[in-house]
């Protein structure tokens, strides 16, 4: 069978949604794409772990320079790896299509673009970007759950292909409780709490993971864990007692988690709700697009998990005060089970891979 | 309200007339960058006291060092605070291999990758790292206008003598070994570059060298 070449290329942003949304993708992929991932994360050698071959391109905030500077630089050397690489399809996750990624027609003349394009776009930003849909042979919106919520300038489009919400593993994916306890080094019959704020609030990690950490730890009996992120610039020191752990991706251990306190990115926030764990969500409003807040609001009127506005000693108190409640928990198990949708990466990976049909051809 | 501040004001209320701006302030970026001016801002290191165009002074050293392990790669990195203090102020691009990205990335130095040769050899023909690695080093000078390119070879043990009384007065001299590809910047680079800044203001530093937070405007 003839294999056809499939590019898998991510923007940097604040953690690690547009690279996990990829991989979702490409760990679906049929036996007749031969996957290359370009990232200007630098936690793109994540991905060889599931077999992937990678490049890096650095970023503008990695490199500190200009935005125009850096968009000159980056067609430059997109266009060296197209013409090396040569692929069939090249498929971009972020919110800004970048010049030289939609320069990649001028390069490769036959090559198919797609947009995994994520909703939930802050209101009034993003026209610019948005116009640039049409550049693009397909669009694909991995689905949101907090959809209801969405005022972006992407909500009620209709140029998208709308799948599922897109997480890196399906449910069965997940190891046990038991190896997922042994893994985050706890004990699998007491309860656990995750605390996940992310790269993107590493400014203020110390303070915030600090407090909601101190306030978990005084509940009898429950044990805290805290991610690591392995692109975080700092790590703050921990507490005795409270596991740090950097294991990527975490979600494959969430069965040894009864509660977590986490961002409400994209990936986190549907890795979290779609894995069943209360959640206590804590919106990162720094970042570029993602209306984070928005998402930490459904998910507190759908009764799915807690929205935290900010986690000073009120925020901390009711996240002590409601997750650490059995009770309080069980019933937001029974609200996450109602509001569960199966995996949109599959269908995505499909839609991707229709474009290689002859029939499609350009 | 002062004549420039009037007319960002203008360029900010008219999209007609900020689109024809921004194309106009790509010209001269793109002049600026054809004219061989290093971009303005490139990160020096989370060690670096300079900022501002200042830091635009600093020669750039590319350092080839993609053969390297991780371990030897952190100990070079935690060695450049001082290198560059005793060649005199540089800033460093570490062009490495793909596992290890992080390590110079975490010391706010700028990385690049380069594929090793397995990684090549498994989507490409072995024979044809060689001329991978010349092509992927070539944009590198162009990119940077480095000073110098010093190939580190296969780690600490080639590159850099580990069992030198000082390892840092060993890779200052294989800086200085390196055949120099340009001269100091001219008055008129000097120039470039600091409209470039002005023009196309850098991305600011994050914590410990890391990103910022991002502005919803790019």
């Amino acid at each position: 069978m003839n294999t056809r070449d499939v590019m898998y290329v991510s923007s940097n942003g604040l953690g690690m949604g547009h690279l996990t949304r990829l991989m979702a993708m490409a760990r679906r992929r049929t036996s007749r794409v031969r996957p290359y991932v370009v990232s200007m994360s630098r936690a793109v050698p994540l991905v060889a772990d599931e077999g992937l071959d990678f490049e890096y391109l650095p970023s503008r905030d990695d490199l500190g320079i200009g935005s125009r500077r850096w968009r000159l630089v980056f067609a430059q050397r997109f266009a060296q790896v197209l013409r090396r690489e040569r692929p069939d399809v090249v498929v971009f996750d972020g919110v800004y299509p970048y010049d030289g990624l939609l320069a990649a027609r001028t390069v490769l003349p036959r090559v198919r673009l797609v947009w995994s394009r994520r909703a939930m776009w802050l209101p009034g930003l993003g026209r610019r970007q948005l116009a640039t849909s049409s550049a693009f042979d397909l669009v694909v919106e991995p689905g949101e759950l907090a959809a209801s919520f969405d005022q972006g300038a992407t909500a009620g489009r209709t140029d998208a292909v709308r799948v599922g919400p897109v997480t890196l593993l399906d449910d069965e994916d997940l190891v046990s409780r038991a190896q997922a306890a042994a893994a985050l080094g706890v004990d699998p019959d007491r309860p656990t709490a995750l605390v996940t704020l992310g790269v993107g609030r590493i400014n203020d990690v110390e303070s915030d993971v600090g407090r909601v950490v101190r306030g978990l730890t005084s509940v009898p009996g429950l044990q805290v864990v805290v991610t690591r992120p392995s692109i975080a610039a700092a790590d703050g020191a921990l507490p005795p007692g409270v596991r740090g752990v950097s294991l990527y991706p975490v979600s494959r251990y969430l069965r040894a988690v009864d509660l977590a306190v986490a961002a409400a990115g994209y990936n986190s926030f549907h890795e979290l709700v779609g894995h069943g764990v209360p959640t206590a969500f804590v919106a990162n409003t720094a970042t570029g697009m993602d209306d984070q807040a928005a998402r930490a609001r459904w998910a507190q009127a759908a009764g799915v998990g807690l929205d935290v506005g900010a986690l000073d000693g009120a925020g901390v108190q009711r996240v002590v005060d409601e997750l650490a409640d059995p009770a309080g928990r069980a019933q937001m198990a029974a609200a996450l089970a109602a509001v569960h949708q199966p995996n949109g990466a599959g269908v995505a990976q499909s839609a991707i891979e229709g474009l290689l049909d002859p029939a499609a051809g350009p | 309200m002062t004549l420039p501040t009037r007319l960002a004001e203008l360029v900010r209320r008219h999209p007609r007339v900020r689109e024809y701006a921004g194309r106009a302030v790509d010209a001269v970026v793109a002049l600026v960058a054809g004219a061989g001016v290093s971009p303005p801002g490139l990160r020096a290191g989370t060690w670096a006291a300079r900022s501002g165009p200042a830091l635009d002074e600093l020669p750039i050293v590319v350092l080839e060092c993609a053969r390297w392990s991780q371990s030897d790669l952190a100990a070079l990195v935690h060695l450049l605070p001082r290198v560059s203090a005793d060649a005199g102020g540089c800033r460093f691009v570490l062009v490495v291999a793909g596992p290890q990205l992080a390590v110079g990335g975490r010391a706010g130095v700028v990385v690049e990758q380069l594929l090793g040769p397995q990684e090549w050899s498994r989507r490409h023909d072995p024979d044809g790292w060689g001329a991978y690695r010349e092509q992927q080093l070539a944009p590198l000078v162009r990119t940077y206008r480095p000073a110098r390119v010093v190939n580190l070879g296969e780690g600490l043990g080639e590159g850099l003598d580990a069992g030198a009384a000082d390892p840092v007065a060993d890779l200052v001299a294989r800086l200085r070994q390196a055949p120099s590809l340009r001269a100091p910047l001219s008055p008129w680079q000097r120039a470039l570059a600091r409209a470039e800044r002005l023009l196309d203001p850098p991305a600011r530093p994050g914590p410990r060298g890391g990103r910022a937070a991002r502005s919803p405007r790019r």
